[in-house]
């Protein structure tokens, strides 16, 4: 089966060729400073948040949908759990995740019931929840202090957010590759006529895959929350672009039914240390990003040259 | 022929090109910038005149990163700045709470640190080493002066604000306030709309503004030159060329509309006086020294038609 040749990819394709993970580190060692336990730290920090973002942008992709909501979910889990936190850390906690599953099960709703394209479905959740953070803050960041909550961020020289991070990453591979529903997941991607005829509820699974890239935005959003020490409803912007690049780059696709959580996670590291050795090198961000869709743009048409002279 | 004395001799010299290179580049002064947005004219020309600055300090290296408007980013740029262990950190803020905790990483580190040209939130505040730059708050203050002589003290204003959420547009949208009730002034704020920094934006706030507020708007506080003079067109388009309109910046634009007659007045900042004032205080903390005061105001003097030829507009 096709989905199954694919998440069976040998790991080492993950690390030197898509993304060419290993060879970035191995130049990054000539840099003064890369693999100092605080460098480290600052690059295990920034990755951690974005890094459950991509993993519920790669399981929507396998499904073959997509989430550009998942910046905005994530500011609203932030200020969600800022609102929430004089009630107690737990349900902060709970809300954000909750209010993140609720965006995510909208979303899925309209791309199931109303067959609305996922580009547009979750453009508009993207513009709603933005709206009504903003809204609810009266466009002002909401702080918190709280020692408990700046917690959430601590840890040394693992960072607790790197940890959950972790864990999330091993749960969803595992339910991605070992689970009947993960299987079923990427034949819900690869075609999603064929999966409804072998009866598959190809809808409720489509929407089990946004509820968890809701509830993985929201959660990501309580991360960054604590490590700002504020939720603010303007976070996030860029963040649905940097989670697909990752996830491409890690070799999901656009098409459904193809990626991996190694493969995205992978990615992810990639463009994360890419960004920072390109800051260890001074290089202007303006630049960066150049650098950052130059090469995204090279890695996917060297795939589908690669995929078009494939005997079949 | 090789003698043994030449040979002696350019060993020497080597040896001592070395001894004097090797302290010199251990000495050096290694200043950290982290700055929001390099998209901002502001932003950019602060940042360019201190690069440009420090260039004629051969012991100074001055290294920028930018967050391109992510606060995310901005903190990890600061720990970025940290564990390169810079001498002093000068931060630009984006967001005034969000930075706190990046900051604090610095000051754990030892590492002074120079809010420049924004001051971070009321905690954060307590772990700078000084501040310099220009006073959002005051130019609030210096608007509502300036709408308050141009009204005669009465009449409905309305605000063009800049990006929601950020301290720049709440502090001069406080300033205003807080000084027109000081001054027991007339004057009504009518209401506020951003326009994100945007002079495109600008001009259908004021429409919008003509639109909802009719024979009531008496004046404009725009919290950028740009958008300031952008609205001015709109309202002079509309036959309502009599609308005070007060920017923020003195910049070229700015001055520009001011001559024209568009604009009523703005307050001068200068970003080449913002960043050479920040660039003597970081030299001075690199060195240990305690800069005399804590928080290092610029001069900000009002500028309207009668005082306008006296500025040149450096952004």
């Amino acid at each position: 089966m096709r989905a199954s040749s694919l998440t069976s990819k040998p790991i080492f394709i993950h690390l030197f060729v898509k993304p060419p993970l290993v060879p970035l580190l191995l130049a990054a060692s000539f840099l003064d400073g890369f693999w100092t336990s605080g460098n480290l730290r600052t690059l295990m920090e920034s990755i951690s948040t974005d890094g459950l973002i991509v993993i519920g942008m790669t399981i929507v992709m396998i499904a073959g949908g997509f989430d550009l909501s998942v910046g905005a979910v994530m500011a609203m889990g932030g200020v969600a759990a800022i609102v929430l936190l004089p009630f107690g850390l737990p349900i902060g906690l709970l809300g954000a995740v909750f209010a993140g599953g609720l965006a995510g099960y909208l979303n899925g709703l309209q791309v199931t019931w109303l067959r609305i394209n996922p580009f547009i479905a979750t453009l508009s959740m993207m513009v709603i929840v933005r709206g009504a953070t903003l809204a609810y803050t009266d466009t002002r960041p909401v702080v918190s202090l709280d020692e408990n909550f700046l917690l959430l961020n601590g840890g040394r020289p693992v960072p607790l957010p790197f940890l959950v991070l972790v864990i999330v990453a091993i749960l969803a591979h595992v339910a991605l590759t070992q689970r009947p529903w993960g299987r079923h997941v990427y034949a819900v991607g690869a075609g999603e006529l064929a999966a409804a005829m072998s009866g598959l509820k190809t809808a409720r699974l489509k929407r089990q895959c946004y509820v968890l890239s809701g509830v993985l935005a929201g959660l990501a959003g309580v991360l960054l929350a604590s490590r700002l020490g504020t939720g603010s409803p303007i976070i996030g912007e860029a963040t649905p672009l940097i989670a697909a690049a990752a996830a491409l780059l890690g070799g999901a696709s656009l098409r459904g039914g193809e990626g991996s959580v190694a493969g995205a996670i992978a990615g992810l590291i990639f463009v994360g240390c890419l960004i920072n050795v390109l800051n260890l090198l001074d290089m202007p961000s303006y630049y960066q990003r150049m650098t950052i869709g130059g090469l995204l743009l090279l890695l996917v048409v060297t795939d589908g040259t690669l995929m078009r002279l494939q005997p079949r | 022929m090789f003698s043994r004395r030449k040979l002696l001799g350019s060993a020497g010299a080597v040896a001592m090109l070395l001894a004097t290179a090797v302290p010199s580049w251990a000495d050096k002064v290694v200043i950290g910038h982290s700055q929001p947005n390099l998209g901002w004219p502001y932003i950019a020309a602060v940042t360019n005149i201190l690069q440009e600055e420090s260039k004629k300090h051969p012991d100074v290296e001055l290294v920028t990163l930018s967050a391109d408007g992510d606060i995310a980013k901005q903190s990890s740029d600061i720990g970025s700045l940290v564990n390169r262990k810079v001498n002093v950190l000068l931060v630009t803020s984006l967001d005034g709470n969000a930075v706190v905790p990046a900051l604090k990483q610095a000051a754990d580190a030892g590492i002074p640190i120079l809010a420049v040209s924004n001051e971070p939130s009321d905690a954060g505040k307590a772990l700078l080493a000084a501040y310099s730059g220009p006073d959002d708050y005051v130019q609030g203050v210096i608007a509502a002066e300036l709408l308050h002589e141009a009204l005669g003290g009465q009449g409905g204003v309305a605000i063009i604000e800049g990006s929601p959420g950020q301290s720049t547009t709440l502090l001069r949208t406080q300033g205003l306030k807080d000084r027109l009730a000081e001054l027991k002034s007339g004057i009504t704020i009518l209401g506020a709309q951003t326009a994100d920094w945007n002079p495109v934006k600008a001009k259908d706030v004021a429409q919008a503004f003509l639109t909802s507020y009719g024979d009531q708007l008496k004046g404009v506080f725009a919290q950028d030159d740009n958008s300031g003079a952008a609205a001015a067109e709109v309202f002079k388009a509309a036959g309502r060329g009599e609308i005070k309109v007060v920017g923020t910046g003195g910049t070229k634009n700015g001055l520009k509309a001011i001559k024209e007659g568009l604009m009523y007045g703005t307050m001068d900042q200068s970003p080449t006086t913002d960043a050479k004032q920040a660039l003597d205080l970081a030299l001075k903390l690199a060195k240990g020294e305690k800069p005399a005061e804590k928080r290092n105001i610029i001069p900000m003097p009002k500028i309207t038609a009668a005082n306008v030829d006296q500025f040149k507009g450096e952004w």
